[in-house]
């Protein structure tokens, strides 16, 4: 495995994949990077690597989420400075696009956010079976249906947060 | 005239999607030009497609839609460095780079470094002050400087209301705190952050522990300082000071 050139070929994908699917840039790199340095640690074909750094990096930040609510739930053990940003530009039309589309990709079953983000990141059927764990032969068949239902949920938001 | 329609939406997205052997995609073509349904099928999937692609791209921010590839070369001529690792070594390898390609570059390091570290490889130090050349001197004042255990990072002429994380990734602890006297906020196990936001013109302290193998400072979202091991990478050009390195970013 020559890690150098697999990092070089991939590291930006899984970081901009990373970033849509979860909204958070901050949680995508750190993903991104904890995925690499577990790579290094073992010996994969570059065309099992692929699949496998979204597979860990996504199970990074499941994994993440989950010790976040452990810890909403035993109480704050990290001390936190709470002042809030105030951010009068986010209120752009550019922001409620943004937040649109976010909507819109959170409503969607986890699978179909995944499959089209990996899509976009132009994973073939094979690599998106390989890192979703599904058949091949119904990768199509999967595109469609979660293109069709970003494409409702979309026309939704848009449609509550039209004015009046 | 029409025939069965296909299966399923399955076929016409694998024939957008370039997935269809040729025999195949001859018949898809053929059948969807007799037939409307399916014809309009193939429309919807490609302007669903087309419009998901637009605004996922408008959607991403531009440091992770657009971000710099690293250059492989960086890891394969970073000089070797001795497994273990002191105050000392970790203030000399102050790396001068710049912009934000030098920040991927220095996030390339970052990780090999920490694997290196991990496996033990045995390696020499760095020359301290290998210097890439940058822009004009900014507004905020960064001085890095060891002091006990950690490496002293200190912010200063900051406006109001800006933030600072320190973000740790591994199991060592990083600490960022006003330094005005307001409490301190710690961060004990890893990985995760540390955010302060400075409540006036005041100096924000940050403390990074030498043993800490991957971490990076970050003031208002944007990456300052990254530390790789024992190396330390700054996104901006720096001076060297008695004991430590003075550079400035944009506040």
């Amino acid at each position: 495995m020559d890690f150098d050139e697999i990092y070089r070929r991939h590291y930006a994908s899984l970081f901009r994949y990373m970033c849509r699917l979860t909204g958070d840039v901050d949680a995508a790199e750190d993903a991104a990077q904890e995925a690499f340095l577990s790579l290094l640690r073992r010996d994969l074909p570059e065309d099992e690597a692929k699949p496998w750094l979204f597979t860990v990096a996504t199970n990074h930040v499941r994994d993440g989420a989950r010790r976040a609510e452990t810890r909403r739930r035993l109480g704050p053990k990290v001390e936190q400075l709470s002042v809030p940003p105030t951010r009068p530009d986010e209120l752009t039309e550019r922001r409620e696009m943004i937040d649109r589309v976010r909507a819109a990709l959170d409503r969607l079953p986890e699978r179909d956010r995944k499959i089209l983000l990996l899509r976009e990141e132009g994973f073939s059927y094979k690599e998106i079976a390989a890192t979703i764990e599904v058949a091949a032969s119904s990768v199509g068949t999967l595109i469609a249906r979660a293109l069709r239902r970003f494409a409702a949920e979309y026309k939704v938001t848009n449609e509550i947060d039209a004015p009046s | 005239m029409k025939s069965t329609h296909l299966p399923d939406d399955g076929v016409l997205q694998a024939y957008l999607d370039g997935e269809l052997p040729e025999s195949e995609r001859s018949l898809v073509e053929a059948h969807v030009r007799a037939c409307v349904d399916c014809a309009s099928g193939l429309d919807e999937l490609r302007a669903a497609s087309a419009a998901l692609h637009a605004l996922v791209g408008r959607e991403t921010p531009a440091r992770a839609a657009d971000p710099v590839v690293p250059h492989p070369a960086f890891l394969k001529s970073r000089p070797p460095r001795p497994a273990a690792r002191s105050i000392a070594r970790a203030a000399g390898l102050v790396a001068l780079l710049a912009g934000s390609a030098a920040v991927l570059e220095a996030t390339t390091g970052w990780i090999g470094a920490a694997v290196r570290a991990v496996r033990g490889d045995v390696e020499a130090p760095a020359p301290a002050g290998s210097v890439e050349s940058v822009g004009p001197a900014e507004d905020a004042l960064f001085t890095v400087q060891p002091r006990g255990g950690t490496l002293e990072v200190i912010l200063d002429e900051l406006t109001p209301r800006t933030r600072v994380t320190v973000r740790v990734g591994d199991t060592d602890v990083g600490e960022v705190r006003i330094r005005d006297g307001a409490e301190g906020v710690a961060y004990r196990a890893g990985p995760g952050s540390a955010t302060a936001v400075a409540p006036g013109v005041s100096e924000i302290e940050v403390l990074l522990p030498a043993t800490l193998l991957s971490g990076r400072v970050v003031v208002n979202g944007e990456t300052a300082i990254v530390k790789a091991a024992d190396r330390l990478f700054s996104v901006r050009d720096a001076e060297e000071i008695e004991r430590g390195f003075r550079f400035r970013i944009p506040r």
